[in-house]
C-alpha cells in the first residue's frame, strides 16, 4: 500500500490478506489521528474504515492558520 | 448605488437582482486577520450590506506582510476596529459593525445568530469547532478556511444539507498540536488565494446559486509549492456526534473564566467569567509606576522586563511571555486583579 505522509514523504507498507482499520494504520505509523484527514483512493473516509494493500493512502492534516 | 457596483451588475451571473441580494445580506466576518482582512475586502466591495466583524486581536507589526487591510498607523489598535475604518472609506454605504472580544461560548450564538453567513478568518480549531456547533444548531451556512506554510483549504457547510467540520474531523486538536503561522510561517500569497476562494463560494451562496441536495461536499485544497488544487469529496459520518446526534460540546462548557493558550505565540488569553469595565486610565496610573505602559481608547500594553501584558476595556488580557497557564493566572491577579 502506498502512503502519501504529511510532510510530503512516500511509504511503501504491506498488511498481509486482510482489511486494517484506519485508526490501526495511523498507529503502526506512529500518527496523532486528532486533526488528521485520509485520503483514500481520492476519497476523505473516517477512522472507521478499512484499507487493504491495493489501496492509495494519503494523510493530509487540517489546516489552523489564519 | 449603480455605478458602484456596475461591472458586477453587468456580469450575467449576478445582475440587478443579485446586487439587490447582496445588498440586503447580513454576514459574520469571524477572525480579521490574513483570511479575514481579503474576505472583508473583497465583500464590502462587492456591496455586502451587513457586515459583522469580530476580532479578539490587535494589529502588530509582524502582521503588515500579509494581513492587507493595516498599515503601520494601525498598530496597537484592535484590528476589528482598524479593519472597520479602513472598509468605511471603501464604502461609506454599508453598515459595518465590530465586536472586539474572543469568540466563545458564552457570546458565540448571540453574535451569529440572525446572520445570513458565517465566515472563518480564525486562527485555530477551538474556535472553529464552536462555530461549527453554533451553526449547525442554528442551521446557518458557514464557510471554513485555513492557511499555514505554503497551502491552504476551504469547505463550505450547509447544515441540514452537507457533512459538518466534524464529520470528518471527529475531535478537536489540543493546542499547539497544529502548525500555525506563528510556529511555521505563511507565505503571503496563501491566505489571499484561499480568502478569495473563500469570498467567491460566500457571493454564491448570498445570490443563492448555491444550492445543493447532495449529502456530500468538497473541501477545497491548495499546495502553492507544487501548483495544485484538489478537490476533495468528503461524506457525511453517519454517527457524527454534531450534525447528527446534535451533540454541541463547545456550547455546554460550564460558564467560568477561560483562558487559552495562543498557540506558537508563547502567550496565554485570559477571559474574566463576568463582564468586567475596566478604566484604562485608573489602571495606566496603577501600572506605571511598575512598568512601561502605551494605552489608547481600547487597550493598554504593560511591559516589564520579563512580560507584556495587554489589557482590553472588559477585563480581557493577552499574557505575553509564558505558556504557563498558572504563571498567566497569577500575572493577571498581580496587575489586573481578579
Ligand atoms: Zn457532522
Amino acid at each position: 500500500m502506498k502512503i502519501t505522509l504529511p510532510d510530503g514523504g512516500i511509504k511503501e507498507i504491506k498488511i498481509g490478506n486482510r482489511d486494517m482499520p484506519i485508526d490501526n494504520l495511523l498507529k503502526e505509523l506512529d500518527i496523532n489521528p486528532v486533526g488528521v484527514i485520509v485520503v483514500k483512493n481520492d476519497k476523505i473516509v473516517t477512522e472507521d474504515e478499512t484499507v487493504r494493500n491495493e489501496d492509495e493512502i494519503r494523510i493530509i492534516m487540517i489546516i489552523n492558520g489564519g | 448605488m449603480k455605478e458602484r457596483y456596475s461591472r458586477q451588475i453587468l456580469l450575467r451571473e449576478i445582475g440587478e437582482e443579485g446586487q439587490k441580494k447582496l445588498l440586503e445580506s447580513k454576514i459574520a466576518i469571524i477572525g480579521v486577520g490574513a483570511l479575514g482582512s481579503v474576505v472583508a475586502n473583497n465583500l464590502v466591495r462587492a456591496g455586502v450590506g451587513r457586515i459583522l466583524i469580530v476580532d479578539r486581536d490587535f494589529v502588530e507589526i509582524n502582521n503588515l506582510q500579509r494581513q492587507m487591510l493595516f498599515d503601520e498607523d494601525d498598530i496597537g489598535v484592535p484590528k476589528a476596529i482598524a479593519a472597520a475604518e479602513k472598509l468605511r472609506r471603501v464604502n461609506s454605504d454599508e453598515e459595518i459593525a465590530v465586536v472586539v472580544k474572543d469568540l466563545n461560548h458564552t457570546n458565540a450564538e448571540k453574535i451569529m445568530r440572525g446572520m445570513d453567513l458565517i465566515l472563518d478568518g480564525t486562527d485555530n480549531m477551538q474556535t472553529r469547532f464552536l462555530i461549527n456547533d453554533v451553526c449547525v444548531k442554528n442551521e446557518i451556512t458557514w464557510i471554513y478556511a485555513g492557511a499555514v506554510g505554503t497551502h491552504g483549504m476551504t469547505m463550505t457547510i450547509i447544515p441540514g444539507t452537507t457533512p459538518c467540520l466534524r464529520c470528518f474531523l471527529p475531535d478537536v486538536p489540543e493546542p499547539g498540536s497544529l502548525p500555525t503561522c506563528d510556529t511555521v510561517g505563511v507565505l503571503n500569497t496563501i491566505p489571499g488565494i484561499i480568502a478569495s476562494i473563500e469570498s467567491t463560494e460566500a457571493t454564491k451562496i448570498l445570490l443563492g446559486k448555491k444550492t445543493t441536495t447532495k449529502a456530500e461536499s468538497n473541501l477545497i485544497v491548495y499546495d502553492a509549492w507544487s501548483s495544485t488544487f484538489e478537490n476533495m469529496t468528503i461524506m457525511r459520518d453517519k454517527g457524527c456526534r454534531c450534525c447528527v446526534k446534535h451533540k454541541f460540546d463547545l456550547l455546554n462548557v460550564e460558564k467560568k473564566e477561560i483562558i487559552t493558550s495562543l498557540c506558537g505565540r508563547n502567550a496565554i488569553q485570559i477571559t474574566p467569567a463576568g463582564a468586567k469595565k475596566i478604566s484604562l486610565d485608573d489602571l495606566a496610573l496603577k501600572l506605571e509606576r511598575l512598568g512601561d505602559v502605551r494605552y489608547n481608547d481600547f487597550i493598554l500594553i504593560f511591559k516589564t522586563e520579563r512580560e507584556e501584558i495587554s489589557i482590553f476595556k472588559d477585563g480581557r488580557a493577552i499574557i505575553k511571555g509564558t505558556d504557563d497557564e498558572k504563571i498567566a493566572k497569577s500575572l493577571y491577579a498581580r496587575y489586573i486583579g481578579v
